[in-house]
């Protein structure tokens, strides 16, 4: 941390704080002491008290980034963008420094449930503003619902989490800084796959004081975790854009039957459609002003209106879940029955048709993570579905459909998970 | 005749025969060597053995075979032999020598007929190669076997390696020959396939014959593939991003590959290294090349930013 980022965040903390109705007596002396030009913070840090120093700069910065996400329904993507890297500068030191073995931190697989990526590729998940907003603002409200049902100590997971498990360690911070939830509000057991993860997580969570929160951290597949006491929240996001590659579907499987009765499952729901777009337009001209910045927001409303919507092929909840048809073909594979879906008459324009996969996720309440939101919500073109055109330079695997045909939809379970579009029998 | 001292000339392109010219030194035996206008790293290492030895040479004009047969008169060579060249040679240079025309192929003939007979052995994972004394015809490759021996073919042999053990084997070979010529001990036989063994081509490997093929080979034929290729293919040919990388050693191990498509990236990391996907499991990319050097499979994944999941041979999902 340098002094130009201790004094930025002091000048916003204590703009935000003299608004805030929860604040602790040891931060506001951490705010004065920031505040005070002739002692800055770094300057002020002896050798001794470096780690307790590290954790309230680390705290400050957490809670400042999540009161701007909990107190804005609609964020400052500009302003938010800068604190949440602001964080990662800070969680990226740390995980630096923590003498994580360099092969445990680059180590990436195909595993039994999908892809598991390097703990190095994961971390800028937290710079992924609007899925960090989406789902801190998600997580927040559910467990406001569960505390309003029942008193007793919750119990949050959080599979595949991560090296920094961004989407909730940050609100976890804040609550303990705040003092609006203790450790005997909520006990969170982490799990991933990857040792650099695990390793990763213990030195963060060390650093932002939460230890007392943590019930376990588990190093192992999600998949076989079986929890010792009653699940009451999940928090799961493990997905590439189509909803693709990695294994949240299993995993989501696993907890929805794992978890209480009246338990929250974040995401609440994840809606996957087919669509037919122009790919050209769609991808690129579309965004040709946007000087690299796409959301949801920012989509033009010709691209949206030249659209043809095939349908809904999966819809993902705690209940659907649980019902899920599966065929299974082998050991490695088996195939999860999805929608089937009627490809109209086109317009002539759209002359070769792109089939795209959307994802919209239903975080919590009102929280959405849309169309180009995030990285995970891209729209994932399918290019071996031909409709209505015969490629040039065929590839296997190509499948030559025409207006009139039906398309019927599988979700494949395997090391690299996916839809599989089919025409139907 | 049978008394007549032997003296042969040698047509060669590849420094493999050097043993055989030192045998041949040694025996008072080489006149001469006719020597192919290839200018690469293993010619120029005979064309410079020869200077520095003071063995009469020559580059072989195929535009001028008259000349060349005068030459070989000049020499007084009463026997020729071929080994490691690849032109077809006229028959006024096959009769001029009194004692005979021999060609040495490294294979069980008519087996591996053809410029390549090492590469197409290691790729087709055979367990044990020969070396065929023939007799040179019109037709290449087609003529009488006149001594046949086996060769052992290492389960890890690289093209080199098997052309190092060929270079050692086929001195004493050619010697032994020479002694069976002399003493008119050899016996013709005609090169007869096995019925119902179809007979296999051992062509100069096309660009596309060194490819990766990762719907039709499984693990072992991968790494044969690109043993018979290192080094002098760069190994066998796998396409990434557009891009052509040389796969210089690869080995199977086993890991599950739950059932995504062969050529998949399965895992990057030690201590297990790069590995990927096959039709019969999974295989570990072990030496990599390309413009920019030679990198074990690990480190190339980290220089060049390959991630588990991608495909290679085709675009990636």
């Amino acid at each position: 941390m340098n002094n130009e980022f201790a004094g930025s965040t002091v000048f916003s903390t204590a703009t935000d704080f003299s608004e805030s109705e929860i604040s602790t007596g040891a931060l506001n002396d951490l705010l004065r002491q920031q505040l005070n030009p002739t002692k800055p913070f770094e300057l002020s840090v002896t050798q001794n008290n470096e780690t307790e120093q590290n954790h309230q700069g680390l705290a400050l910065c957490v809670v400042n980034t999540v009161k701007e996400i909990l107190d804005n329904e609609k964020p400052n993507v500009v302003s938010l963008e800068q604190n949440l890297t602001t964080l990662f500068e800070n969680l990226h030191q740390i995980y630096q420094q923590a003498n994580i073995d360099p092969a445990l931190r680059k180590r990436q697989f195909i595993a039994r449930h999908g892809l598991v990526m390097s703990p190095d590729h994961c971390i800028t998940t937290q710079k992924d503003t609007l899925r960090v907003c989406a789902f801190i603002r998600g997580a927040h409200q559910a467990i406001a619902t569960l505390k309003t049902k029942s008193d007793e100590c919750l119990h949050l997971v959080y599979p595949a989490c991560g090296p920094f498990a961004p989407l909730l360690l940050p609100l976890i911070t804040y609550y303990k800084e705040t003092g609006l939830y203790d450790e005997n509000d909520l006990r969170i057991t982490l799990i991933d796959m990857q040792q650099g993860a695990i390793d990763s997580l213990k030195v963060i969570i060390h650093e932002m004081g939460i230890a007392g929160y943590i019930n376990d951290i588990c190093c192992q597949d999600a998949c076989e975790y079986q929890p010792i006491s009653p699940i009451h929240m999940v928090i799961l996001e493990a997905m590439q854009h189509g909803f693709s590659r990695e294994g949240h579907l299993p995993i989501a499987r696993h907890f929805a039957a794992l978890m209480e009765g009246n338990g929250i499952f974040l995401p609440q729901e994840i809606s996957l459609r087919a669509v037919l777009t122009a790919g050209q337009q769609e991808f690129v001209e579309q965004w040709q002003d946007e000087n690299g910045h796409v959301c949801a927001a920012d989509m033009q409303q010709q691209t949206i209106n030249a659209r043809v919507q095939l349908g809904e092929i999966l819809n993902l909840t705690s209940t659907s879940l649980l019902t899920l048809p599966e065929r299974v073909l082998d050991e490695n594979i088996s195939l999860i029955e999805c929608g089937e879906v009627l490809l109209p008459e086109l317009d002539e324009r759209m002359s070769k048709p792109l089939l795209v996969i959307c994802t919209q996720i239903k975080v919590y309440g009102d929280e959405y993570i849309d169309e180009y939101d995030s990285g995970i919500t891209h729209p994932l073109p399918d290019m071996h579905v031909c409709v209505n055109f015969v490629p040039h330079d065929a590839k296997p695997g190509d499948l030559l459909v025409k207006s009139g045909d039906k398309l019927k939809f599988f979700y494949r379970l395997n090391g690299l998970p996916g839809f599989l579009a089919t025409i139907p029998a | 005749m049978e008394n007549e001292a032997i003296r042969l000339v040698l047509f060669a392109s590849s420094s493999v025969v050097i043993p055989t010219i030192n045998k041949l030194l040694q025996a008072g035996q080489l006149v001469g060597v006719v020597l192919t206008a290839r200018n690469d790293a293993d010619a120029m290492q005979l064309k410079q053995q020869l200077d520095q030895g003071n063995i009469p040479n020559t580059y072989y004009q195929p535009e001028n075979p008259e000349q060349m047969a005068h030459q070989v008169e000049s020499w007084r060579a009463n026997t020729g032999l071929i080994f490691t060249f690849s032109h077809k040679l006229p028959l006024s240079i096959i009769n001029a020598c009194s004692k005979g025309f021999y060609n040495l192929h490294a294979s069980a003939l008519p087996q591996y007929r053809g410029a390549m007979p090492l590469y197409w052995q290691i790729r087709n994972r055979e367990s044990q190669s020969y070396l065929s004394m023939i007799k040179v015809e019109e037709a290449f490759d087609s003529g009488d076997i006149m001594l046949q021996q086996a060769m052992p073919l290492h389960a890890l042999d690289t093209l080199n390696s098997l052309g190092r053990v060929m270079a050692e084997q086929s001195a004493e070979f050619v010697q032994e020959f020479i002694v069976k010529l002399q003493d008119n001990r050899l016996v013709a036989k005609p090169q007869l396939s096995e019925i119902g063994l179809a007979l296999i081509a051992a062509p100069m490997p096309s660009q596309q014959d060194l490819m990766i093929n990762w719907q039709s080979m499984n693990s072992h034929d991968i790494s044969a593939l690109a043993r018979a290729g290192n080094p002098l293919f760069n190994g066998a040919m796998l396409v990434w991003n557009q891009s052509i990388i040389g796969l210089l050693q690869a080995t199977p191990v086993q890991q599950p590959n739950y059932g995504v498509p062969a050529g998949t990236v399965l895992h990057i990391g030690e201590p297990e290294g790069l590995i990927v996907a096959t039709l019969d499991g999974a295989l570990r990319l072990d030496v990599l090349t390309i413009t920019e050097g030679v990198f074990s499979g690990l480190t190339f994944s980290e220089r060049f930013g390959l991630d588990a999941g991608i495909l290679f041979g085709s675009t990636p999902e």
